[in-house]
């Protein structure tokens, strides 16, 4: 008691459901392309809990950092930048038990050539939320990825490739590396894909090399720039 | 001679009327499976009373499942930082202090089959001498992210 007084007591709320209850959304990632002022995407939502649950979504922007993930962009100008381009129907809404729900995502303004959104879905109760976020990578037009290796190194068996996207849309990079060994001869063919890279970013790709790779030749299988 | 080419008609017509009654009970079925990804986790975490500069640690349980690869993060939410020092561990064993913004709490985790994975996420707190004798709510949510 003596120790609780002097002490400093946290209480920590970690999350809004019990273990057993579970919220899924589908698809998770929406990528289109010449998207056009009034286009609509739907969204599946399911709960699997015991009572129904209230859901809240909301907008942020994302970006991505070098070793490839996502960046949420949650600052009150990305938020009412992307609420000014998408809107979700509804966005708040009950859950019963067992029941799916659709909600349609629609696009305002078009006037963007790229949008590189998240719907964020939050549940509401007591207790701070566990959110599942919706990628949305929309394009208007037509335009092409620019994907090549900006850099690569090698150390002991590991690979890594820096990958940089220079065009105006996102895109991945694939190519084969050619594996030599020390006498010269090629031992290996191995085809390599990143993952997708947004425009003007660089993403990491790490690849394992046996260990008789002596030398290693970079080839692109797509339009980008080569090593 | 005339006979026998009747029977051999025959033959290959029921060849061909049985071919035609298989194949009628054949379907293509198509379906396309979307990537989705689904998630729970405990409601409340009560810490033991703390002296200022003493730690406590406890360990969170989430239960995720993903279809496609996926990141878990983690910060504070509403902005609302807890008194003292709050730290997560990452997958790779590493405490992270929970600040402004969120952080990768695991990166790039793969499919997690039917079972779904069940992450446990340590986290320890320590109390401060500028922090008034009371008890604190604070709040902290986890953030499941597709990768790209």
């Amino acid at each position: 008691m003596r120790r609780l007084f002097w002490g400093l007591a946290a209480v920590l709320l970690v999350s809004w459901v019990p273990l057993q209850a579970k919220l899924s959304v589908s698809p998770v990632i929406i990528e289109a392309e010449q998207v056009k002022a009034g286009q609509s995407f739907a969204v599946l939502l399911r709960q699997e809990g015991q009572k129904p649950l209230e859901l809240e979504l909301s907008w942020a922007l994302f970006d991505q950092d070098p070793a490839g993930s996502v960046v949420l962009l949650e600052d009150p100008d990305s938020v009412k930048r992307a609420e000014g381009l998408l809107a979700v129907e509804p966005s708040r809404l009950v859950v019963q038990p067992g029941e799916s729900v659709e909600v349609a995502v629609r696009v305002l303004q078009a006037d963007v050539q790229q949008l590189y959104a998240a719907l964020l879905v939050r549940p509401v109760r007591s207790g701070p939320p566990t959110r599942l976020a919706v990628l949305f990578l929309l394009s208007t037009g037509q335009q092409r990825p620019r994907v090549g290796v900006a850099a690569w190194e090698r150390s002991g068996k590991a690979l890594t490739l820096t990958l940089e996207n220079s065009g105006l849309s996102h895109g991945l990079w694939e190519g084969e590396l050619l594996l030599f060994d020390a006498a010269g001869q090629l031992g290996e063919t191995r085809r390599v894909q990143s993952g997708l890279v947004l425009p003007g970013r660089c993403r990491g790709l790490e690849v394992s090399l046996p260990g008789w790779v002596e030398n290693v030749e970079i080839r692109p299988l797509q339009l980008g720039e080569g090593p | 001679m005339a006979k026998k080419s009747v029977i051999f008609l025959a033959l290959i017509l029921t060849a061909l009327l049985s071919a035609a009654v298989q194949a009628q009970g054949v379907i293509t079925v198509q379906v396309e499976i979307l990537p989705g990804f689904s998630i729970s986790a405990q409601q409340t975490v009560v810490l033991e009373a703390v002296m200022p500069g003493e730690r406590v640690e406890e360990t969170l349980e989430i239960q995720v499942w993903s279809n496609v690869a996926w990141d878990l993060r983690v910060g504070y939410h509403g902005g609302t930082a807890a008194p003292g020092k709050l730290e997560v561990q990452d997958s790779e064993g590493l405490w992270h202090q929970l600040g402004s913004g969120d952080r990768v709490l695991m990166r790039k985790q793969p499919e997690t089959g039917a079972a779904g994975v069940l992450v446990q996420v340590p986290l320890r707190f320590t109390g401060g001498f500028s922090d008034a004798p009371d008890t604190y709510t604070f709040q902290i949510e986890f953030t499941l992210v597709p990768v790209l």
